[in-house]
């Protein structure tokens, strides 16, 4: 068993499968437009129950390549364990150690994958106007103390496809506008909340504090007063992933040069 | 000027590599070579404009891609230890050009975001590992024609450049990855886009993964190398 499910016929004719999902993926994204935005929003197992009773084939399909993806991994894991391990014992070449060692790198950058699925939370479309704070995960304050939005407010009253053409960087600069945005600590234990930082957030340069992120996504305008749409994420693993997958594309750029230099 | 310069540009060099072609079939190997060279020099230029006129590195769209593709492509054709075959290259620079056609000549929407760095890496990588696939596909093409023995090693050097373009690729994603965590909170997202990104990779992961029974025949080993390149050209002239 473990035979079969480690051979590389094993891994091709999956890789096969999951190339088809992927492709019925870009079809179904299309179709299913807002079903797909839903998925990005909610919890995965919410979006699961909601969507069973809408749309089944969507929950198919999802079913079908998370399938894929868990006999991807079992393959690679199993591969890896018991041929590559062995390979690179016995020839004792860094290059076979590399293409070892690149295989357990891809093995934890899926699993990180599969990992953000369902850890962690999130709350999307926050929208927030000076002096406004939510709570977060019954833990977490997030006050917002001043939205300011130096360039055309014109673009916010446009419409979504013409604000694309709008945001050009001669029209809008992306340092000038942003949200003084404050976390503190919020707690029944506390009578007090506690700040714990403090910052302007600007478009692509998100609040951090250690898992926790508060991402600015976009300013609206509404009777006058200009707010923020805010993202709002606590995920353990965003760290570890990204060191990783950089680990995994360093260890490939070596086995690489390596192979040119040596191609047997 | 500024609007007949990219048009003047892409016809001249367009001619070029169309000579290039013409004098490989009249087997002029000499003047073929010359006409390459200037293609390379009239891409140089073209880039050059669109570095100067953007005040950022060429990122997307079909104009600025068809210029740095073809600038890297013929690089790396003129570069490579192994050889391809000179038509087979020719023959995919000039379709690669062709993809423009029918398209505006016309220099990408300056995108707000396109300031930060990691937006930037994203697409020229991105740009850049399609130039690596092409390669790929160049010489898995030009090795399909030659005589059997020759073949194995050099169906090896057609993997390692698919591998340096997944290398490339990787560090673009990687890049649009952080790109995604800043701008929307999470390191990936369920879209199209995705779907597309992981279907190149997996692409080449299935040209790497080939059971020795099948990879004795040459035409699948041909196909299955060239997948890549076909689709990353298309997920960038088609998206």
């Amino acid at each position: 068993m473990i035979q079969k499910l480690s051979s590389i016929k094993f891994a091709f004719y999956n890789l096969i499968f999951m190339i088809f999902l992927l492709g019925t993926g870009i079809y179904l994204s299309r179709l299913y437009k807002s079903d797909f935005k839903m998925m990005n929003e909610i919890h995965i197992f919410d979006w699961f129950s909601g969507t069973w009773s809408e749309t089944p084939v969507l929950v198919i399909w999802f079913v079908l390549l998370c399938c894929s993806a868990a006999l991807l991994f079992i393959n690679a894991l199993f591969c890896s364990f018991t041929k590559q391990i062995n390979i690179a014992l016995k020839s004792k070449a860094l290059q076979k150690w590399l293409f070892f060692i690149l295989h357990c790198l891809f093995i934890i950058v899926l699993t990180c994958h599969g990992l953000t699925l369902v850890i962690g939370s999130k709350e999307s479309n926050v929208i927030l106007y000076p002096d406004e704070s939510i709570i977060f995960n019954n833990q977490y304050k997030i006050e917002v103390a001043e939205v300011v939005f130096k360039d055309d407010i014109n673009i916010l009253k446009a419409d979504k496809d013409e604000q694309r053409t709008l945001m050009t960087r001669k029209n809008m600069n992306r340092k000038h506008n942003f949200a003084k945005i404050s976390l503190f600590k919020d707690s029944k234990y506390l009578t007090e909340s506690q700040l714990l930082e403090t910052k302007k957030v600007i478009m692509l340069a998100p609040l951090r504090y250690c898992s926790l992120q508060v991402t600015l996504t976009g300013f609206i305008i509404k009777d006058g007063k200009i707010g923020v749409n805010l993202i709002i994420t606590k995920n353990i693993l965003n760290t570890f992933f990204f060191t990783i997958y950089a680990l995994m594309i360093l260890v490939l750029g070596l086995y690489i040069f390596l192979s040119f230099r040596n191609p047997k | 000027m500024i609007q007949v310069f990219p048009l003047a540009v892409f016809s001249v060099m367009f001619i070029l590599f169309f000579g290039e072609l013409i004098f490989i079939l009249l087997k002029k190997p000499g003047i073929a070579k010359g006409f390459n060279i200037l293609g390379i020099v009239a891409c140089l230029t073209g880039l050059i404009y669109i570095v100067i006129i953007t005040k950022r590195p060429p990122l997307f769209g079909a104009f600025e891609a068809s210029f740095y593709i073809v600038f890297i492509l013929a690089l790396l054709v003129k570069t490579s230890r192994e050889k391809s075959l000179p038509l087979v290259a020719s023959i995919i620079i000039l379709l690669i050009l062709a993809l423009q056609i029918g398209k505006p000549i016309v220099l990408n929407d300056d995108y707000y975001m396109y300031d930060n760095i990691w937006v930037m890496l994203f697409f020229n990588l991105r740009l850049m590992s399609a130039a690596f696939f092409a390669h790929a596909m160049i010489l898995c093409l030009s090795y399909f024609f030659v005589k059997k023995d020759e073949n194995d090693s050099a169906s090896r050097t057609a993997r390692l450049y698919l591998l340096s373009g997944t290398f490339v690729y990787l560090c673009s994603e990687w890049s649009g990855s952080l790109w995604c965590l800043n701008w929307f909170g999470e390191s990936w997202l369920w879209s199209h886009g995705f779907f597309k990104a992981s279907m190149l990779f997996l692409l080449v992961m299935l040209a790497c993964h080939m059971p020795p029974a099948l990879g004795k025949d040459n035409l699948l080993k041909t196909i299955t190398g060239s997948l890549p390149g076909c689709f990353a050209l298309w997920m960038i002239f088609f998206h």
